[in-house]
């Protein structure tokens, strides 16, 4: 019979094909026999034949020199982070072209790249705190050429990065390149000075607290300018969350989305199924976790697992069986090992019980492992063990389904009755997310740390990271007095605190002021420091002036990665602000000449952010100057450019926008010997009436210079002022 | 029990040493395969036995009664047959769609502002569907109809249709067997002492058990390697949270779970193929190329054949096929309730209607060309007299017709695979949103799904030779490329694989 034929042959083949696999699958084998032979003693020796046959027959290492290439290949090559195709691509053109000048110009490439493995020595130097500084300067000859290295690894990431925005000349990457790589996290993260400090993050003014710094950067005696030193407030907090499949399932995808909805966090997800503490031999996770940690280092790690705890231990071939005492003393010791090697003195843990089990004997033994847990994460100051076990009930008893306020039932866990579906993930989320915020509430508040907060009655100059920019961003501040006159404070004091005691708990309109093309929020010190105040204190509003680049036009320029003061505007600089100061929400935007122009550019795009804006000798048609400020290096020729240029221009968008679209109130202002400008705003002006824009248009004695602007300056900005006020 | 682990290994060890040392007859051989099939059962559920039981009889209770000699009325045998089969595909539907029901008209009771405190009597809701439940009851119907057809068919006794229902290598899910592919095997020797049949016979084992370990060596790459590598890599975090990532990453996800499925159940099929060939029993292919199809059609001729047959042979033809009633109609419903029986969400009714919409568009543009392009109406001599068209516009035609098959095949897998209808339509608008920025994706991603392309062209050619140089290996040789080459395999595999897709349906 031909079945019968078939089998006694493959037979053959298959015996022996399985028993060679028993050796080449030693790296998962051998734990597994490790364990069950301390059950049933009839598999030690058959782990031992196969020990002993496997090394002197050479297939063990034979299996081991396959793993170790095929994991090679396929994890530790450069595939394993996550890239998207294009930009990859671009990267390796970059790399490409870079060679290829590397030829012809061997010597400039390598000084270029001295250049920068010196700039990135020196930032993490300024960074540092002052006995790093002298630390790193020691070991800078030492690791040079590892330095080198490291800069050209920045370099393929910062052309990476590039490619991202779309760069597409040679030359602005080659340019990129000597810009020192400080803020580019990643690869700051990764270069081996940072390693050498503390592992606690260093902020960009010497954090913890340095005096030494103030008095570098304090402004002469005399001025009325005075320097208040701010913290970065609200750094990005990374959050790691791990676990076994009750993170990969339910509660893990639904906390990961809804922290990963915040802009302030870095959330990341890293689990395995089937793993737990008490099968190293499957998962280590006390490895595992360390090798994380490295990578991710979080601020806040998040817990979950155990469901696949409820198994015995096997220590050295004794065996712990569940639900006795020694394994819980084990179980416990292995916990307290784990979230030790979490915590590093900062780091918050958040450690999630296992949810209630449907069946036996899941359901007592997770209890037990739970409490376990509990009595583990109370060794750690900051960890805390959010139990869910009363969740996901009913009566206190373990239910798949749910009904909703509609009366609506809704599963909640999978068929198996162990796993959480998205909907039960949803509810343990919303109980675990409160502790979560605290913990993340108490890492920013860390953040703000002693230091000399602005002060009312006076002009202020703050500096804080822009992320954007990849720099220090300074604004100038004039805060309201209030009755309770507080001059600068002698003492670092606690920012918040400090702006709260000086201001009350009454909020401000924020006066936005841009500047023009050569300037700075200086400017507005300079020359209209003490009338600035005057508005400040007769209004009741704040007045920002933020210092932007020079000639950088507040737009998002394609060309160049650095100059993207819109979005530094809208996205950094009025969050930083009203997450600082009591701002009441209500904010307008005026600016003169360049300034103009990115008043009314952000006015009319951002219409839930300004009320009202303003231009003041403004730049209405960057068109017309399109061979003129060096517009064309920051959106390149009009001639092949010409949408990004009408984009930005704001006679195209008084052409395109509606009144209903835009700020309410709109204020233009120019001189009548204003040669520059003059012409474009009554252009401006006719087009905004064509629209039907009520707009406040002045045409006054003055050219295009201070004479003209500290007349009309504080004019705009009272009528901008009494507007919000209104509101 | 998983295929790729090592009690499964250990199990079918057992299989083969007591199949070759035991079996002398046919007899004994089938109640060994029997215990073995329970055995495999068992392990996926005991508690499903029973279950697996009673499927067989009531497919051996209408065989008999529709097929016993003398002939019983035709009313009658029409009436036990309808009756058998309605009784399995109510068991089924109360498997797969109690929960749905229960909690749905729930609903609708309250919408429509009825009492629905009756509804709360029944008993909770809490019901696991038993493995490879839909396979089997399959398989016993398409055995209990083909005896009502065809009288001349013997009906077989109780132990065999068990035999054929729970199959071991197919029970859990598939490939779906015909009585007439199955029983034939389990014949005696035509004519056991002529030298030449035994020489013949010996040539066409070592094939078979060369195929058979070539299917087990590319179903365990397919799933093992590509299937497992894609699920993890790409497709479980972007169809979890879609808005995290970029429209390039949510498209490259869309692709990857197109090809991820195929290997997970073409591995699969391979798998079980393999395992058959080993004991000497052929089981029928469930894929062809299926992403190479040029043609909605195409497509449901390459893929899950086995399914697709079946639905034409017992619902699309019992509906009456092209002839009786709507065609159009007819292949909308059969399309409809293939989707429905993958489960009780609407994502699978809105992913079987689109196939039954995209079925029927197709058909009208074939009827339209044949009928209208290249003749007056003559369908029959239209086909022969048709103009051939240019080699190179065929080509263009067909790679159009690819491109939008393949295309409607990808998409539509988007809401066989996420969790809800919403979440499949987030992933549509988040392609379509082009430049979305986000999360991007591991390199290896485009080389699994470029791997997995390739395989739909070259595999078969691969697989041909892989299996030569096996059958014509010295046994040595031969033992150690097909250990080194699963070992090598199973290297490039995460540790624990995942489950099958396919078993949950």
């Amino acid at each position: 019979m031909k079945i019968c034929k078939v089998s006694r042959k493959s037979l053959l083949i298959y015996a022996v094909v399985f028993f060679l696999m028993l050796f080449f699958e030693a790296q998962r084998l051998n734990p597994l026999l490790e364990r069950e032979s301390a059950k049933y003693p009839f598999l030690r020796p058959i782990q031992e034949f196969l020990t002993e046959t496997g090394e002197k027959s050479g297939l063990y290492a034979l299996s081991s020199r396959m793993y170790d290439t095929v994991s090679a290949v396929s994890q530790n090559s450069l595939f394993s982070e996550n890239r998207s195709l294009f930009p990859v691509l671009q990267t390796w053109l970059d790399g490409m072209q870079r060679r290829l000048t590397a030829q012809s110009g061997q010597n400039s490439t390598q000084t270029a790249e001295q250049n920068t493995a010196q700039n990135t020595a020196q930032n993490t130097a300024q960074n540092a705190a002052d006995s790093a500084e002298q630390n790193t300067a020691q070991t800078q000859p030492a690791e040079n050429s590892a330095l080198q290295k490291e800069s050209l690894q920045n370099q393929a990431e910062r052309s990476q990065t590039a490619s991202r925005t779309k760069s597409v000349s040679a030359e602005s990457s080659v340019q990129k390149t000597a810009v020192p790589a400080q803020n580019s996290g990643g690869a700051a993260k990764e270069s081996a000075e940072q390693k050498s400090l503390p592992p606690y993050k260093q902020n960009s003014l010497g954090y913890p607290f340095n005096t030494d710094l103030l008095e570098k950067n304090q402004y002469p005696e005399g001025s009325d300018i005075y320097h208040a030193l701010m913290p970065d407030f609200g750094r990005k907090k990374t959050v790691l969350l791990i676990g076994d499949s009750m993170m990969m399932e339910g509660l893990g995808p639904t906390l990961h989305h809804r922290l990963r909805r915040r802009d302030n966090l870095d959330v990341y997800r890293e689990g395995k199924y089937s793993s737990g503490l008490s099968r190293p031999d499957f998962y280590d996770w006390p490895k595992n976790l360390a090798a994380m940690l490295e990578k991710y280092s979080p601020d806040l790690l998040i817990m979950s697992l155990g469901a696949n705890d409820t198994q015995d231990i096997v220590i050295d071939k004794k065996r712990y069986f569940i639900d006795t005492k020694p394994w819980a003393e084990i179980y416990l010791q292995r916990s307290k090992d784990f979230i030790a090697l979490a915590d590093n003195g900062r780091r918050h843990i958040v450690w999630v019980s296992l949810p209630v089990m449907g069946k036996e004997p899941y359901f007592t033994r997770t209890r037990l492992i739970s409490r376990l847990q509990a009595e583990a994460s109370r060794t750690v100051p900051n960890a805390s063990f959010v139990n869910i076990e009363h969740l996901l009930t009913e009566n206190g008893r373990y239910t798949t389904f749910y009904k909703d306020k509609n009366n609506q039932s809704i599963r909640l866990r999978s068929q198996d009755l162990i796993h959480v579906s998205n909907a039960g993930g949803e509810i343990l989320t919303d109980y675990v997310l409160p502790e979560v915020d605290r913990h993340l509430a108490a890492l920013y508040a860390e953040d703000v740390p002693q230091s000399y907060p602005p002060a009312a009655g006076m002009a202020n100059r703050v500096t804080f990271t822009s992320e954007l920019r990849r720099k220090q961003a300074e604004y100038f501040i004039w805060l309201p007095q209030t009755d309770t006159k507080i001059s600068a404070p002698k003492e670092p004091l606690n920012v918040q605190k400090a702006i709260k005691e000086q201001l009350g708990n009454s909020r401000f309109p924020v006066l936005y002021l841009l500047h023009g093309a050569t300037g700075s929020g200086r400017d507005f010190a300079d020359n209209l420091g003490k009338s600035l105040q005057k508005i400040a204190d007769g209004k009741k509003v704040i007045i920002v002036a933020p210092s932007c680049e020079p000639f950088g036009w507040y737009v998002n320029s394609p060309l160049i990665a650095e100059n993207q003061i819109a979005d530094f505007i809208t996205k950094e600089l009025v969050p930083h602000i009203d997450s600082l100061y009591p701002s009441s929400g209500k904010r307008s935007i005026a600016g003169l000449s360049m300034g103009g122009h990115g008043a009314l550019l952000l006015g009319f795009r951002n219409k839930s952010l300004f009320r009202s804006m303003a231009g003041i000798s403004a730049v209405m048609d960057i068109r017309v100057h399109k061979d003129s400020w060096k517009i064309k290096s920051l959106l390149g020729e009009y001639e092949q450019n010409q949408k990004i240029w009408d984009e930005n221009s704001v006679l195209a968008l008084i052409g395109e926008k509606w009144p209903a679209t835009s700020p309410k109130q709109i204020i233009v202002t120019t001189g009548t010997q204003d040669n520059l400008v003059l012409e474009e705003n009554r252009r401006a002006q006719e087009l905004f009436r064509k629209r039907g824009f009520t707009i406040d248009y002045t045409e006054a004695e003055g050219t295009h210079s201070w004479d003209f602007w500290r007349r009309y300056i504080p004019q705009v900005l009272e009528k901008q002022a009494d507007y919000l006020n209104s509101l | 029990m998983n295929f790729v682990t090592l009690n499964f290994a250990l199990f079918f060890l057992c299989v083969l040493i007591l199949f070759s040392f035991s079996a002398r007859s046919v007899k004994t051989h089938k109640i060994f395969l029997l215990c073995f099939n329970l055995i495999f059962y068992a392990f996926a559920g005991v508690q499903f036995l029973p279950l697996l039981l009673s499927v067989a009889f009531i497919n051996y209770v209408s065989a008999k009664l529709t097929n016993g000699r003398p002939l019983k009325k035709a009313g009658f045998r029409r009436f036990t047959v309808c009756f058998c089969v309605s009784l399995q595909i109510l068991l089924l539907a109360f498997y797969k769609y109690y929960e749905f029901f229960i909690l749905n008209t729930e609903n609708l009771l309250r919408l429509a502002g009825l009492d629905y405190s009756l509804i709360g009597l029944l008993p909770s809701v809490d019901i696991l569907l038993p493995v490879g439940l839909s396979f089997y009851i399959f398989q016993g119907i398409s055995y209990a109809v083909d005896r009502y057809r065809d009288t001349g068919l013997k009906a077989l006794g109780y132990f065999d249709v068990l035999l054929f229902v729970s199959f071991f290598p197919t029970v859990l899910a598939g490939p779906i067997m015909r009585s007439s592919q199955f029983f034939p095997q389990f014949a005696e020797d035509p004519a056991p002492d002529d030298e030449e049949y035994k020489k013949l016979e010996k040539k066409y084992i070592d094939a078979d058990i060369a195929e058979g370990f070539a299917y087990i060596l590319s179903g365990l790459f397919k799933k093992v390697v590509i299937a497992s590598y894609l699920s993890e890599h790409i497709v479980r975090d972007v169809f979890q949270n879609p808005d995290f990532y970029s429209s390039e990453t949510v498209l490259a996800a869309m692709y990857a779970y197109a090809m991820q499925i195929f290997c997970d159940f073409s591995g699969y099929t391979d798998l079980a193929i393999g395992i058959g060939r080993l004991m000497g029993i052929k089981i029928p292919q469930n894929f062809s190329a299926p992403y190479l199809a040029v043609s909605l059609q195409d497509f449901w001729r390459r893929w899950h054949i086995s399914l697709s047959t079946w639905l034409r042979d017992y619902l699309y033809i019992t509906l009456g096929g092209n002839r009786k009633g709507n065609k159009y109609f007819n292949l909308f419903i059969t399309m409809t309730l293939g989707g429905l029986w993958h489960g009780s969400h609407l994502r699978f009714l809105i992913w079987g209607m689109a196939h039954g919409l995209g079925l029927i568009v197709n058909h009208a543009w074939k009827t339209l060309c044949t009928n209208k392009l290249f003749s007056d109406g003559k369908e029959k001599s239209a086909k022969e007299n048709a103009p051939k068209p240019h080699p190179v516009l065929h080509g263009i035609y067909s790679f159009f017709g690819w491109l939008l098959t393949f295309h409607t095949v990808c998409v539509l897998w988007l809401f066989f695979r996420a969790d809800s209808t919403e979440s499949a339509l987030a992933m549509l608008r988040r392609i379509f949103a082009f430049t979305a920025e986000g999360d991007g994706y591991s390199l290896l991603v485009p080389a699994a799904i470029l791997i997995t392309m390739l395989m739909q062209v070259f595999g078969k050619y691969c697989f041909n030779g892989l299996a030569l140089t096996l059958e014509k290996a010295w046994l040595p040789v031969k033992i150690a490329l097909i250990a080194l080459l699963a070992a090598i395999i199973l290297k490039m595999g995460p540790d624990g694989v995942l489950p099958f897709i396919y078993f949950q349906f």
